[in-house]
């Protein structure tokens, strides 16, 4: 289990995202997740057996590294990633389910034989509408909350994004203070500089999405309003004829930014 | 999520790509990603380890490394090939745009055959050709850009095999020793050339699209 295997997770919720999301989801993937993976980890590596104390007192390097750094900015990161990563898995089992519900009635042989068979329930993209949206604008906003809130944790644990040189060091057993130096302090800042500015940007990514769906909500409610009044029985026909369509073109949604593979 | 998934990726903009730009990603994949993963990454591997100093002053090794190396060859490669290779997801939004508009034409009841949809090859044309040349721009853009920041940052392109630092806490010179500054001369030298041949290609690429366009143009008001 590792990043891979979160790719191929979040890649199939991605068939049920907007754009701005299926741009977020490649933002995450690029700058965030295989920056950390093929350059961060890297200059972080040597983060304690680089960490220098001027001094010969057992036990105060490892004391001061502690005091210091109490969790490193890689473990931070891949838990942010990680949080920032799940609430689509939300959608993903609201999906789900709506799947197993109308497997469940195709089973029964209900009234509406509108799919030929299992697979194409299985194929079926679903439009972000009704307690979808729902689940999905939460979805958004807990992502939106985790992002500030890990960015904030950052800047408090480490006051501020930059990474000193030198600490000043007097915790025991340490006598009175030493000076401790950090491996590779300014390509440290850099990276953290780096990826809290993505992270700026999946917030606006975010917010765009989230002010994206609440418009195209309003939209929807003006228009049904408008239609409830001329054309009571419009409504039914549109969504059976909706439904034909996302039938016969659900298998060919697969060219989403992620999946391009095929 | 690694230089594996990158290619997995970008392997499916190929398909829309001119062969100037098949070509490019060739080259982009083996003589530099490869290089830099197989062999590169093995000799900048202990490049803070035995990057000796000649004090016994604590600190004063980091702090040196940390002044002449502010940032090293091997993240500055990965984030050049990262943002390199960006500008092509442009155009994969571009042509999945491009997709997503055809279905909804057929929604909207067109006559388009979905079969051929899915396969279909999107001809570099119209606003694609614009997206198509942007990403090109923007590639050749961050190439000189990145290769800028080398120059500058490490005064050239040759790793001196001795560096005089005297940051405190430094008891006054200090003499510093890069470890396998020839094999890192070879291998900058190396991945130039080939940011060189690569600018070379987009360049190629970008006239080859402009000399298209113009001879559509001037076939079309003939």
């Amino acid at each position: 289990m590792d990043w891979g295997a979160l790719h191929t997770i979040l890649g199939g919720v991605n068939k049920h995202s907007t754009s701005i999301g299926k741009i977020w989801l490649t933002v995450l993937f690029i700058f965030r997740i295989m920056i950390l993976v093929v350059a961060a980890e890297r200059v972080w590596g040597d983060e304690q057996d680089d960490f220098v104390c001027n001094t010969l007192q057992p036990g105060c390097k490892n004391v001061c590294y502690d005091h210091f750094f109490p969790i490193s900015h890689i473990r931070l990161w891949a838990l942010q990633l990680i949080f920032v990563s799940t609430p689509a898995l939300l959608v993903a089992m609201h999906v789900a389910y709506r799947r197993h519900e109308k497997k469940r009635q195709f089973r029964k042989g209900g009234q509406k034989c509108e799919y030929k068979d299992i697979e194409e329930i299985r194929a079926q993209r679903f439009r972000i509408e009704g307690s979808l949206w729902w689940t999905y604008t939460s979805s958004i906003f807990f992502r939106l909350v985790f992002e500030a809130v890990f960015m904030y944790a950052f800047y408090f644990m480490y006051d501020g994004f930059q990474m000193p040189r030198l600490m000043k060091c007097s915790a025991w057993p340490c006598p009175n203070t030493v000076d401790c130096f950090v491996s590779r302090p300014t390509e440290k800042t850099v990276f953290t500089i780096f990826m809290i500015a993505v992270s700026s940007v999946c917030i606006l990514l975010n917010v765009a999405e989230l002010c994206y769906l609440l418009t195209k909500f309003f939209l929807r409610r003006s228009k049904k309003a408008g239609n409830a009044k001329h054309h009571p029985n419009h409504e039914n026909k549109e969504e059976t004829k909706q439904n034909e369509m996302n039938e016969l073109i659900s298998d060919s949604c697969q060219n989403t930014v992620i999946g391009f593979s095929s | 999520m690694d230089w594996g998934s990158l290619q997995a990726i970008l392997g499916g903009v190929n398909k829309h790509s001119t062969s100037i730009g098949k070509i490019w990603l060739t080259v982009l994949f083996i003589f530099r990603i490869m290089i830099l993963v197989v062999a590169a990454e093995r000799v900048w591997g202990d490049e803070q380890q035995d990057f000796v100093c000649n004090t016994l002053q604590p600190g004063c090794r980091n702090v040196c490394y940390d002044h002449f190396f502010p940032i090293s060859h091997i993240r500055l490669w990965a984030l050049q090939l990262i943002f390199v290779s960006t500008p092509a997801l442009l155009v994969a939004m571009h042509v999945a745009y491009t997709r997503h508009e055809k279905k909804r034409r057929f929604r909207n009841g067109e006559k388009i055959n979905i079969e051929e949809l899915k396969n279909e090859k999107i001809h570099i044309r119209g606003p694609l050709w614009w997206t198509y040349t942007s990403s090109i721009f923007f590639r050749i853009i961050f190439e000189a850009v990145f290769m800028y920041v080398f120059y500058y940052m490490y005064d050239g392109y040759q790793m001196p095999r001795l560096v005089k630092c005297n940051a405190w806490p430094c008891p006054n010179t200090v003499d510093c020793f890069v470890s396998r500054p020839t094999e890192k001369t070879t291998f900058t030298i190396f991945m130039l050339a080939v940011s060189g041949i690569c600018i070379v290609l987009n360049l190629a690429e970008l006239c080859y699209l402009v000399i298209k366009i113009c001879t559509k143009e001037s076939r079309k008001t003939a």
